[in-house]
């Protein structure tokens, strides 16, 4: 039968961090991929930061992150950290970490410590790796500060956040409005709208104008995270030089800059590696006897197949439509159609509140595989060439245990290794820049100390 | 001791009624509220305004007293309502000979009906089902509860009346047959207050029989629940009912910018504590689908319950829908020796007005005075000009002001800041629930994800309140959206939620928020 069709090494499908972290590794060891997703991936909905481990299960902040990523492992034997083993979540964090400098988009940390960073309501959320833009908020430092806001912004109040915060640090927190002409006629102002604005001088001109004759005793000066898109280094370095003293981002609601600066550096570095990004399509997947064979996607000029040797499930769980959960109680993995274990009543599903100490039920369902990561259907073997990443998992919650870009990373990391593992056999390739071992305690220092040895093809 | 006249309790649309309606017959009146106004069963109803068309068949009496009580308000309320106009649709799961005993019943009970052609039906509500047999046009229409109540207490106001959210009846003083005094306690600041009155309208609903027990008189309501489904999109412009004997799921009524259908029908002991069983969803979508195909596949919001005060005669058991609609003044002198205390139970939001005007009728008749009850010839304050409410109003205001400096606060309802701002500075509140009733704030597709952060932040750069009193409006706000998230969670409503959790929980922090110290160590660099 003839039919419009392509074929490639490995199809991802899924333009998350896991799916566009798995493609890139894959995409630098010369292996033709194509990422295709129905929607523009989670990092737009993220703080932009890499969370590893955020809050024990208890809901107490991680303070000796290597020890807790160990102790969770030995706890929950079915988490993805488990199946990925220490390593392969060092390896990620490591490669992300490269590719991101390479595109000067710096972020600070390392795997052997969390970060206390200030959040747009005031209180604190803990993470691992955070972008440069962000670092000067530590709670740690304790000089004071200023936060700066947008009036005709909506989605970030500098009196809030500081009233909050001051109760909480060490050091006083003042606040500020500014009323920008230029954004007066702006109506509805987005984060990204902003973000736009302050890639141009002449708005940062005006800005630091205003700031620095309200500076105070403020040793640093925290502005929503919209310092710049597409110029955002540039702006982070004309502000802070007009300003003369350090800035930081606090990430608020979506869409988010910090997530989207992510996401463009992930999409431009593959398809300079030769890859292929298609975004706005649902899939449908088609086994070929116990191997996954094609997916056929759904676009305009009609359905295209594509043929992969491999694919990557990298669709987001039940958050990003991966897996689909329905009225009747049954859950769907939404590519290949295949049940997903889960309660079938749908008031076990969640807790009676909101924002109770633990994860909802139903974000721990997942699909279910084995510790290859390869998809395990309800029954027979696994199936060989589908690999499954991140949210797709289950066993874990990314917003309760802020693990999420973790997981992505040490999965996607995970992933990419089984793939070339099978498609070229286990042989050596590039050598690993973090030593094998089974502890992120041991290994951590190889972090920073291996930055920069990311292969770039 | 504060000293009025008259103390209705209860500030629901009934309450807020026989307050308007004794403050212009001149009485000094206070209606006490033990929550918000209008958050018992008038504000947790569908929305419908009836024509009696539901009733004409089983309940006739209901069915007159629903007409004449549509027209009046029409003509008083009308910009709490939004002129829809209502259909009666009969679906081959209908039997087919009721509908000719409806349009009889319906002209019995003096209820304009007119039957329409399928193509007709299918022009004006396009997404209805082909398959509809008949359908047939009456007054029905949408009708926004809370503004309804605010309207009768501002008028209430203007005529020396009060009513205070927020206090509870906690005991009566007796002496000589008569209650004397009203204990109440403020549920925000603890503080309790006694008042002096000479009469007492109970107008509690479902909680009357508990207002009856705190008397010392002996009255049984039954709390029958029904719960409605929100749905994601304003599905239909009138509303419809199927034409049959009231059943489940069988309403669909139009609310700003979503449609609600309703309703189920069980009775619960408790008029406080009920939740909203899984099999009630699945019923109500599955009738939707013979309204409107594909019903059960679109996305619903939310889902809410509320009580009706159902009262049958004392003694009588019948169950949910076989208890008549109709409504009772009972007055305590006659009926228990308490000479001064009238109770208003049963009813309907839409009979609410003629509900009020008997019960002060017996209370005239109880102090043996003659005074004419004026509340179906003055209209509320803003319905004045005879103008229904449309759902493009909020634009059209923000059009003749030459457009609107102010940022979007809800995109979902189209709710401005200064708005929030205006709200919160009459009502002086910072309870984000008193907001949303009032501007609709969250009741839209995202359900508070993106406007509770910024209501909270609005409120907090008004107010200046202490933080942790900001937060926990938030977080209450959060936790009140998701009450009725929880029943219709799946398919794009989890994606939903899941994206609300990620932002509350892990982006802004909101559980650790009230830690004011950092744990030590955390952060070691």
């Amino acid at each position: 039968m003839k039919r419009r069709g392509r074929h490639f090494e490995v199809v991802v499908i899924g333009a998350g961090l896991s799916g566009l972290a798995a493609a890139s590794f894959l995409a630098e060891e010369g292996v033709r991929v194509g990422v295709i997703a129905k929607g523009g991936g989670f990092l737009h909905f993220t703080s932009g930061c890499v969370d590893v481990l955020g809050r024990t299960t208890g809901g107490k902040p991680v303070s000796d992150l290597p020890a807790s990523v160990d102790e969770l492992i030995a706890r929950a034997p079915f988490h993805p950290y488990a199946l990925t083993g220490t390593h392969h979540l060092l390896e990620g964090l490591h490669r992300f970490q490269a590719m991101m400098t390479e595109a000067d988009l710096d972020f600070v940390g390392d795997a052997q410590a969390n970060l206390t960073l200030p959040t747009a309501i005031g209180s604190t959320r803990v993470t691992c790796l955070a972008p440069d833009s962000m670092a000067a908020g530590s709670m740690r430092e304790t000089s004071p500060m200023l936060i700066v806001g947008f009036r005709g912004f909506r989605d970030f109040y500098p009196p809030y956040l500081a009233a909050n915060l001051s109760r909480r640090s060490s050091f006083p927190v003042r606040q500020l409005y500014l009323d920008l002409p230029s954004f007066r006629q702006r109506h509805h102002l987005l984060s990204v709208d902003l973000a736009r604005e302050l890639d141009d001088p002449a708005t940062r001109k005006e800005i630091a104008r205003l700031v620095k004759s309200n500076l105070g005793d403020a040793g640093r000066v925290g502005f929503p995270a919209v310092l710049g898109l597409e110029r955002h280094r540039d702006s982070v370095l004309d502000l802070t030089e007009r300003i003369g003293h350090p800035l930081f981002e606090i990430p608020t609601l979506p869409p988010s800059v910090p997530g989207m600066r992510i996401n463009r550096v992930l999409r431009r570095r593959l398809l300079r590696n030769g890859a292929r990004v298609e975004i706005g399509f649902r899939v449908q997947g088609r086994f070929d006897g116990d191997r996954a064979g094609e997916i056929v996607v759904d676009s305009a000029g009609g359905a295209t197949t594509y043929t992969a040797d491999a694919f990557v499930l990298a669709t987001g769980g039940t958050g990003g439509g991966g897996i689909i959960a329905r009225q009747d109680g049954s859950l769907h993995e939404s590519v290949f159609g295949l049940p997903v274990q889960g309660s079938a009543d749908r008031s076990s599903w969640y807790h009676q509140r909101f924002l109770g100490p633990d994860p909802q039920p139903i974000s721990l369902t997942g699909v279910a595989v084995n510790a290859r990561l390869q998809l395990l259907p309800a029954s027979g073997g696994a199936v060989e060439n589908v690999f499954v990443t991140a949210s797709n998992l289950p066993h874990w919650d990314p917003v309760h245990e802020g693990s999420g870009e973790g997981v992505a990373l040490a999965t996607a990391h995970k992933a990419a290794t089984e793939i070339l593992d099978l498609l070229r056999g286990p042989l050596p390739r590039s050598a690993p820049s973090v030593t094998e071992r089974d502890s992120l305690g041991t290994a951590a220092g190889h972090v920073s100390a291996g930055r920069g040895t990311g292969t770039r093809s | 001791m504060y000293q009025t006249e008259v103390v209705v309790i209860g500030g629901g649309a009934t309450g807020a009624g026989a307050l308007r309606d004794a403050a212009l017959r001149g009485f000094k009146t206070l209606l006490l509220e033990r929550s918000d106004f209008g958050t018992g069963t008038s504000g947790r109803y569908h929305g419908l305004l009836h024509s009696g068309g539901r009733y004409a068949v089983k309940d006739p009496l209901s069915a007159r007293e629903c007409i004449a009580e549509n027209i009046i308000l029409h003509r008083i309320a009308a910009a709490t309502i939004e002129d829809t106009g209502g259909l009666f649709v009969a679906t081959p799961d209908d039997d087919p000979a009721y509908a000719d005993r409806f349009v009889t019943a319906c002209r019995d009970s003096g209820i304009p009906v007119t039957e329409i052609s399928i193509a007709e039906m299918l022009r004006r509500e396009p997404r209805l089902n082909p398959a509809i047999t008949r359908a047939f046009v009456v007054p029905d229409a949408s009708c926004e509860p809370w503004a309804l109540i605010e309207g009768n207490i501002r008028s209430a106001r203007a005529y020396g009346g009060d009513a205070w959210p927020y206090h509870q009846v906690t005991g009566f003083e007796r002496q000589n047959g008569r209650i004397t005094v009203v204990r109440t306690r403020d549920t925000r600041s603890g503080e309790e207050q006694s008042i002096a009155c000479d009469f007492v309208v109970n107008a509690a609903g479902a909680w009357a029989g508990q207002i009856g027990e705190l008397a010392g008189v002996p009255l049984t309501m039954t709390a029958g629940k029904g719960s409605m489904i929100v749905m994601n999109h304003r599905i239909v412009n009138s509303v419809v009912n199927r034409c049959h004997l009231p059943g489940d799921g069988d309403i669909l009524v139009p609310v700003g910018s979503v449609a609600i259908i309703g309703t189920t029908s069980i009775n619960v002991p408790d008029p406080d504590a009920f939740e909203i069983e899984p099999a009630e969803i699945d019923s109500m979508l599955r009738e939707g689908e013979k309204l409107v195909p594909g019903l059960a596949k679109m996305r619903s919001l939310r889902a809410y319950a509320g009580v009706r005060p159902l009262y049958g005669n004392e003694g009588a058991s019948a169950e949910g829908r076989d208890v008549s609609r109709a409504f009772a003044v009972l007055d305590h002198r006659s009926r228990d020796g308490l000479g001064n205390m009238i109770s208003i139970v049963g009813g309907k939001l839409t009979t609410y007005r003629l509900m009020a005007e008997h019960g002060v009728d017996a209370l005239c008749r109880s102090l043996g005075v003659d005074r004419p009850c004026h509340t179906a010839d003055e209209p509320l304050p803003g319905s004045e000009n005879g103008v229904h409410y449309s759902i493009t109003h909020r634009l059209a205001a923000i059009e003749a002001r030459g457009g609107d400096e102010n940022s979007l606060v809800c995109e979902c309802e189209y709710v401005t800041r200064s708005q929030v701002e205006q709200v919160a500075a009459e009502r002086s509140t910072h309870d984000l629930g008193d907001i949303r009733r009032e501007l609709r704030l969250g009741m839209g597709p995202c359900q508070g994800g993106f406007c509770t952060y910024r209501a909270a932040g609005v409120l907090h750069d008004l107010n200046h309140l202490p933080p942790r009193e900001t937060n926990e409006a938030l977080c209450h706000f959060l936790e009140e959206r998701w009450k009725g998230i929880k029943p219709v969670l799946w398919g794009d409503d989890l994606r939903q939620i899941q994206l609300d959790e990620e932002i509350y929980v892990n982006l802004l922090g909101v559980q650790q928020v009230d830690d004011t110290v950092e744990p030590a160590g955390v952060d070691r660099r």
